[in-house]
């Protein structure tokens, strides 16, 4: 792969004794959707978590853009942003007042019309000036993706984040992560979900026992025809179940 | 059934260092009162004595409307009157400890031996009021949550206006402490009325009677709204729960910090802190304020310089466990998502942190009239190194704890250092 905008080599990371990542390598092309799979506990958020520089490997690296997270970790994290699970908002304050503040931080212009955009598009233009404590856990988690779309960064990492959204909601966002992918941005998500794997993926990973089990490129999706029940047979047969 | 332990705080050591802290408050207020001219010493036991129980109705506040832990064990299936049973067990402890206060006060009678038969009776009005504020305090919230369970009653509605502030649910809460206080004084305040006109009425039995008195009333009014709210409570945790996760939910204008907080030029991320922490702290910077004013009144003219200099190291470290609390408010974690740089984020934290402690430090200056500016450099020194050493704590409540220390230790060695050249 030429000039991926991540390339990891020889991950690993042990929580006490338990090894999570052993010795994991990946590339990610740009303008490029990947989902990881696999079971609870397979390392997908641990992986997510050391890719984004939020957790320390014990052995390996990590580069973004050509930007070693180790050796310049600022200007590497500059070039992505993470969603966890539960995403780090301050309760007391607005989505706006976020997006004000991420705009600040990362040298942006303000972009009040693409934030409404976002909001609107995911449903939560009329929660824009409320604060993240009086949002019900769903709409907080489609705030931080608001705000993760509205960085202007070359890689997301989206860890599940099609969890807890209704439908319409659901749909939105697969429409975003089309729209982020055509402009060039190369996404990462962890997600459980054949169906929307299947809608939205280049390349879907299987990680099992620390290690990529399994690694289906945009023509083997495509291969599937749409078949959810095909793919998650697939998937199933990768996780050794 | 086993009782649910889900916290590995060091609770023994917090009632350890909370009952030192009590002995400390209540050496210096000894000391205040045998200092104090005689003909002035009712009105003055009186001050002290509200002083000393003005914080257990607001702790219990705390401790009765939102339980420590109450989802987790709602969720484990613990019912709302044994975690309410928890709560009041916990506040016992408070009181034995707040009963230190008068122990502390009868212990300075050896220093001042002159002054000990009014440093009894300013110690007896000092329990009493404890003793009816935790009593009474206990009625009163209890009341307001069964109030808050079984809807508005135009008892509180008559009593509070409505209650305009905050979420009206939750209203009677807000006010219950403030009623509990001033009705805990009333009897203290008889009795000092007594002993200004004649002092030979109030003998060590009638106070005695009277702290019998005050302590079965509080806790039979106490028992007996335990009993008639417990079927009430787990309605009324649940309503204060719901009105704590909706803060400025239904309002157009949220709060925004002061302009003094942030001179100079705008800086989006001293903002956004600034921003989150007076939305969930409103009164911190006036807590700070009245900390270092009563700070400032207790070391008195003319300082004493060892006074000074632990008065001066209490107020540092207290600032200094500030900029800790900054940076465990979740703002933070926020910020540094959002892309903040760190070192940016750490300066921002410290200067906020200093921003907030202003009133404080300049509080201090008022000292440094009375007193020596060597004593207040090398207090702060020492507090700074304190609050270093807050950063090795093992948890947050010691490391909260530590402040408090800190300013125990400073009134009692006011009343110890002044102790030698005292005249009564």
């Amino acid at each position: 792969m030429s000039d991926p905008i991540l390339c990891a080599r020889a991950l690993r990371k042990n929580y006490g004794t338990q090894e999570v990542l052993r010795g994991l390598d990946l590339d990610l092309a740009r303008g490029e959707v990947t989902v990881v799979l696999g079971e609870n506990g397979a390392g997908k958020s641990t992986l997510l978590r050391v890719l984004a520089g939020d957790l320390r490997a014990d052995a390996g690296s990590v580069a973004i853009d050509a930007k070693s997270l180790q050796a310049e970790p600022e200007a590497a994290r500059g070039r992505l942003i993470y969603v966890a699970q539960h995403p780090p908002l301050a309760p007391l304050l607005t989505l706006r007042e976020h997006a004000q503040a991420l705009n600040a931080f990362r040298g942006l212009a303000q972009k009040p019309q693409e934030l409404q955009r976002l909001a609107s598009a995911l449903r939560l233009a009329h929660v824009l000036d409320k604060p993240i404590r009086a949002l019900s856990g769903g709409m907080a988690h489609k705030a931080a993706l608001v705000l993760a779309f509205l960085a202007d960064v070359p890689l997301m990492l989206l860890d599940e984040p099609h969890a807890g959204l209704d439908v319409r909601s659901a749909l939105a966002l697969r429409a975003l992560i089309v729209e982020k992918r055509e402009r060039g941005t190369a996404l990462l998500l962890a997600s459980h979900l054949a169906e929307a794997t299947l809608a939205v993926a280049d390349r879907a990973l299987v990680l099992r026992q620390g290690q990529v089990a399994l690694d289906l490129d945009a023509q083997a999706l495509r291969g599937f025809g749409g078949d959810a029940r095909g793919f998650e047979h697939a998937v199933l047969a990768a996780m050794g179940a | 059934m086993l009782p649910l332990r889900l916290t590995r705080a060091a609770a023994p050591v917090t009632h350890a260092l909370l009952a030192l802290a009590a002995l400390g408050v209540g050496l210096a207020l000894g000391r205040v009162l045998a200092l104090e001219a005689p003909r002035l010493r009712p009105d003055v036991a009186l001050r002290l004595a509200a002083l000393a129980a003005l914080p257990l109705p607001l702790g219990l506040l705390r401790l009765l409307t939102t339980p420590p832990h109450a989802a987790a064990r709602r969720f484990l299936g613990e019912p709302a009157p044994e975690l309410l049973a928890r709560s009041l067990r916990t506040a016992l402890l408070w009181l034995l400890e707040g009963l230190l206060i008068p122990l502390g006060m009868l212990a300075a009678c050896r220093l001042w031996p002159d002054a000990s038969e009014d440093l009894l009776r300013g110690a007896a009005l000092t329990a009493l009021a404890l003793l009816l504020a935790a009593g009474l305090g206990t009625a009163a919230l209890l009341l307001a949550l069964r109030t808050v369970a079984r809807g508005p009653s135009g008892l509180w509605s008559s009593l509070t206006g409505g209650g305009a502030f905050g979420p009206a649910a939750a209203a009677p809460l807000l006010y219950a402490p403030a009623f509990a206080l001033v009705a805990a004084l009333v009897p203290p305040a008889l009795l000092s009325a007594v002993w200004g006109a004649k002092a030979a009425l109030l003998t060590p039995q009638v106070l005695l009677l009277s702290l019998l008195g005050a302590a079965v009333l509080a806790f039979v009014l106490a028992l007996k709204e335990i009993e008639q709210a417990r079927p009430h409570l787990q309605e009324a945790l649940l309503a204060v729960e719901e009105a704590h996760a909706m803060p400025f939910a239904q309002s157009d204008q949220l709060p925004e910090p002061p302009r003094w907080l942030m001179p100079g030029q705008p800086n989006a991320l001293l903002h956004l802190l600034a921003r989150s922490w007076m939305r969930d702290r409103p009164g911190s910077w006036l807590t700070t304020a009245l900390l270092t004013l009563l700070a400032v009144v207790l070391v008195r003219r003319p300082a004493e310089p060892l006074a000074l200099a632990l008065v001066a190291a209490s107020i540092a470290a207290y600032s200094f466990v500030r900029v800790l609390a900054l940076e465990r408010d979740p703002v933070h974690a926020a910020a540094f998502w959002l892309g903040a740089p760190p070192p940016d984020l750490q300066r921002a934290v410290l200067r906020l942190g200093l921003g907030l402690s202003l009133p404080a430090l300049s509080l201090l200056a008022l000292g440094l009239l009375t007193g020596s500016l060597l004593a207040v450099l090398l207090g702060c020194l020492a507090g700074l190194a304190i609050g270093l050493g807050c950063l090795r704590l093992p948890t947050p409540r010691l490391r909260s704890a530590l402040p408090l220390l800190c300013l125990c230790a400073a009134g009692a060695a006011i009343a110890l250092a002044s102790s030698a050249g005292a005249t009564p």
